[in-house]
């Protein structure tokens, strides 16, 4: 996923501890060998390599799992957020393992929609585990959320809730924690200041669940027409979203819904982000260009400090 | 010749079969009636069960009127609610745009004088004396178990 990965446990021994990464840290492996467009041999650069041929292949169950919930994400978002964005990613200049010409250069923008409905472009026969997709995809949010809650999920089947007490896993900006905090309480997640400030400008309560933030602070280059350009790319217009914004912080009980959500919300821009937030009932953060922090009702009883309240 | 003879015996025939008519037609009728009673007594508790199923039934149909009346209510008052919601979004969007005109206002605003250097104060106290500057320490932040913020791809 391109991401650090850290790994923090209250209880058991140092083995205990050794024993979780190892579960941890092997099933990040499998996900980015499932999910990966950076990757040569992954089986998501091997089926975008076949996208729109109708050419069925035999992926990993977690490519098959992962597409399905983009799928599904792309719905439940009314088309905010959507995969198949790899397109207009290598045409900005984001570019992951070399796909055919003809493929790559996809633009399924569509610049007169509001909200574009999703159209179909995932066939799923489960009779013979195989797939086809109609155009490339990006799983790269979505992609590194899965593989926190696949890793996750194993960590709490070795007992890092249950057995040791609790623990927190860490990728990239994107967290899910459980079980016992180190001090009295639940846990406390700092959200980091866009702006490059030392301290965070807010700290969240994680009793049980997942927070993830999508931003323009990292993966941001200039296009080769001179522009600022960053990853998060509005499949409405094709280009990089999110007027007005510099980050946006999800919480919610699972990784990649919160990762689903943060990039949906992100893509709505200044304007429309409380809106939307608050029609959802959704915990969100947001910092606009000006550094300021807002949230929604639901993030306030969760936030447990604000710098610009202090 | 003599009076001829009366035919008493066929009289006596005739009374005979009536009787005997009579009496078989006693006999079925005594019977059926047994039998009538009989199909009355099974039939009885089955029908006693349709009364009370018709009961039921009437006293279901009075327990889903009141459901109706009570989800219409709820109906009215749901859409009541969303009256006053839209009302109240309006009034906010009109609050945002005056808000936008304040910040606007305040934007044009004079520059602010020069700050009044205030002299030092001594406290009697406790000796101690404060300066004229006060500037405020950045606030801390409580110590975290993990951070969100750029990711990765």
């Amino acid at each position: 996923m391109g991401s650090p990965l850290r790994l923090t446990v209250v209880g058991g021994s140092p083995d205990d501890a050794a024993l979780t990464w190892a579960h941890v840290s092997d099933e990040f492996e499998a996900a980015e060998q499932a999910l990966s467009r950076f990757r040569e041999s992954s089986d998501l650069t091997t089926v975008n390599r076949a996208a729109g041929t109708g050419d069925p292949r035999r992926v990993d169950r977690r490519l098959a799992t992962a597409l399905a919930a983009a799928d599904r994400a792309g719905r439940v978002t009314d088309g905010r957020f959507d995969a198949r964005v790899l397109g207009d990613l290598e045409r900005l200049g984001y570019a992951g393992a070399e796909l055919p010409a003809e493929i790559s250069t996809v633009h399924r923008g569509d610049p007169g929609r509001e909200s574009p409905a999703p159209a179909r472009w995932l066939s799923i026969d489960p009779r013979t585990d195989t797939l086809a997709i109609a155009a490339p995809v990006d799983l790269g949010g979505i992609g590194k959320g899965l593989a926190l809650r696949w890793a996750w999920r194993r960590a709490v089947r070795a007992g890092i809730v249950d057995r040791l007490g609790g623990g927190l896993l860490e990728a990239g900006g994107d967290l899910v924690a459980g079980g016992i905090a180190p001090q009295p309480g639940p846990w406390i997640v700092g959200i980091e200041d866009p702006t490059g400030g030392d301290g965070p400008l807010a700290t969240v309560a994680v009793g049980a669940g997942a927070v993830a933030t999508s931003s323009t602070l990292v993966h941001r280059w200039t296009g080769d027409d001179g522009r600022a350009v960053h990853h998060l790319i509005d499949p409405r217009t094709g280009e990089p979203g999110g007027i007005g914004l510099l980050s946006v912080t999800v919480a919610g009980p699972d990784p990649a819904w919160a990762e689903v959500w943060s990039k949906s919300l992100f893509l709505c821009g200044r304007p429309g982000i409380a809106s939307l937030a608050r029609t959802r009932g959704l915990a969100a953060w947001w910092v606009d260009e000006e550094g300021r922090l807002e949230m929604t009702p639901a993030a306030r009883v969760r936030t447990s400090w604000v710098a610009a309240e202090a | 010749m003599g009076e001829p003879r009366r035919p008493v015996h066929l009289a006596v025939i005739v009374g005979l079969s009536a009787g005997a008519y009579a009496a078989s037609l006693a006999g079925v009728t005594a019977l059926q009636a047994a039998s009538d009673q009989q199909l009355d007594a099974a039939n009885g508790p089955a029908a006693d069960a349709v009364k009370t199923l018709q009961a039921e039934h009437a006293r279901l149909d009075d327990r889903l009127a009141a459901a109706a009346s009570t989800y219409d209510a709820a109906t009215a008052a749901y859409a009541d609610i969303s009256g006053q919601l839209t009302a109240m979004e309006k009034r906010l969007g009109k609050l945002a745009v005056e808000v936008h005109k304040v910040q606007g206002s305040a934007a044009w605003t004079p520059p602010p004088p020069p700050a009044v250097r205030l002299p030092t104060v001594t406290r009697s106290s406790g000796g101690s004396s404060s300066g004229g500057s006060a500037s405020k320490p950045a606030p801390k932040p409580p110590p975290t178990n993990g951070s969100t913020g750029a990711s990765g791809h």
